[in-house]
């Protein structure tokens, strides 16, 4: 929960940070490639953690799937724990999609900018 | 920096489930034997196991098998079986209603996480 | 073992207790037989149970229970002794119950004068079962009720699986 809040507000860094430059979009695409906030202690690239969100979304899934596969098996999982599994991946899932709405999002405010 | 998308209470939960799910077996386990000559009730300590469970967790590391015990203290009938239909009703309702509340307290957990998420809606 | 297994345990435990309400049924039904397949009277019988070892493959054990049940109850195996094999807890939780074998009972069999009956003996006895309707009803009573737990078991375990699926509607 947390990272997902330092998510939103590396978004909203990089989105102000890029309408203080001219140039937009090659500013969004440096905040996604160089790191977003340069206010930050510890400037995590934005890049990095969508990737991040993605390969845990992966893995998650990955669990998720194992689970249930051992449940259909009958290889001794639980219904809980597959449950379980689903839920996480379900939930890291709209974690990353919600990020990277919010990402688009920011993109198309800047690429909407008036000059 | 990881994504967690699971808090500790949730993970808490969830061996706390594990824990009321192995009670449920050991009860049907002893209720099928009810008429199994020299058959010892079995249990376990859920308090000591949970506690484990906790440590477990907050450490990070796997789940553990749960100690199965015998039963001590319950009056045997001649054939040697000491398994009570009462105590084992009792248990079988313990654990059932202990796993209800997992999973009540597990969506509660869950739906945080959700409306953390979907918080700009 | 998963929730679905402890509803198999559940569920071999109704299949003994039914394998026993049968036997018992039998007994009643032949209280008064005097001739049988293999001469004689009928001889009352019992079943008894064993504990499944605590293996994780469930379905080998509750074949043989199947397979001895069948074996066992129309014709009449005969059994030598009635011995109880001390029941065997596997390594952790026994994984269900099973019928390990019927026993016939070796007590001697009732003997009523009655000479103009066509089993009567040349000394004008006829045999009868020792069977006592009280001792098959209280075992008849145990069979149901025990029953009747482990069916309310297999409800309680529905229940939680049921519930275990509320986790992920949203």
């Amino acid at each position: 929960m947390q990272t997902a809040m330092s998510a939103m507000t590396a978004m909203t860094a990089a989105a102000s940070s890029a309408t203080s430059v001219n140039g937009a979009a090659g500013a969004f695409s440096g905040a996604l490639n160089s790191g977003a906030a340069s206010s930050g202690p510890a400037p995590t690239p934005f890049a990095s953690l969508l990737t991040d969100a993605v390969g845990q979304v992966n893995s998650l899934e990955g669990q998720a799937r194992s689970a249930v596969d051992g449940l259909m098996q009958g290889t001794g999982v639980d219904v809980h724990q597959a449950m379980i599994a689903t839920q996480k991946a379900d939930m890291a899932f709209e974690l990353a999609l919600a990020v990277r709405n919010k990402a688009v999002q920011a993109y198309q405010q800047v690429m909407g900018l008036q000059f | 920096m990881g994504m967690e998308i699971e808090t500790r209470l949730s993970d808490q939960i969830a061996r706390y489930m594990d824990l009321a799910a192995s009670e449920a077996k050991l009860t049907a386990a002893n209720m099928a034997n009810i008429d199994t000559p020299g058959y010892s009730a079995v249990g376990m300590n859920f308090g000591v196991e949970m506690q484990r469970a906790i440590q477990d967790v907050n450490r990070g590391a796997a789940p553990e098998p749960v100690q199965v015990e015998t039963v001590g203290g319950l009056v045997a009938r001649p054939d040697g079986n000491d398994v009570s239909m009462d105590r084992e009703s009792l248990n079988l309702a313990d654990a059932q209603l202990k796993f209800r509340t997992g999973v009540a307290m597990l969506r509660i957990e869950y739906q945080k996480v959700m409306d953390a998420i979907h918080a700009d809606k | 073992m998963n929730l679905f297994g402890v509803m198999e345990t559940s569920g071999s435990a109704m299949e003994a207790e039914r394998m026993r309400a049968e036997v018992v049924a039998a007994n009643m039904a032949n209280a008064e037989t005097t001739r049988t397949a293999t001469g004689g009277p009928y001889r009352r019988q019992m079943v008894v149970f064993a504990a499944d070892r605590g293996d994780p493959n469930f379905l080998n054990s509750m074949q043989e229970a199947g397979n001895a049940a069948a074996a066992a109850l129309p014709p009449l195996p005969p059994l030598p002794g009635t011995q109880m094999p001390g029941a065997q807890m596997g390594d952790a939780v026994a994984p269900g119950v099973h019928i390990a074998q019927v026993v016939q009972d070796p007590s001697a069999p009732l003997k009523r004068y009655d000479p103009g009956h066509p089993d009567a003996g040349p000394d004008g006895y006829v045999e009868y079962p020792n069977i006592n309707p009280l001792t098959e009803m209280v075992d008849l009573m145990g069979a149901t009720r025990a029953y009747g737990l482990n069916g309310s078991a297999v409800q309680a375990e529905k229940s939680m699986i049921t519930s275990a699926l509320d986790i992920a509607k949203a």
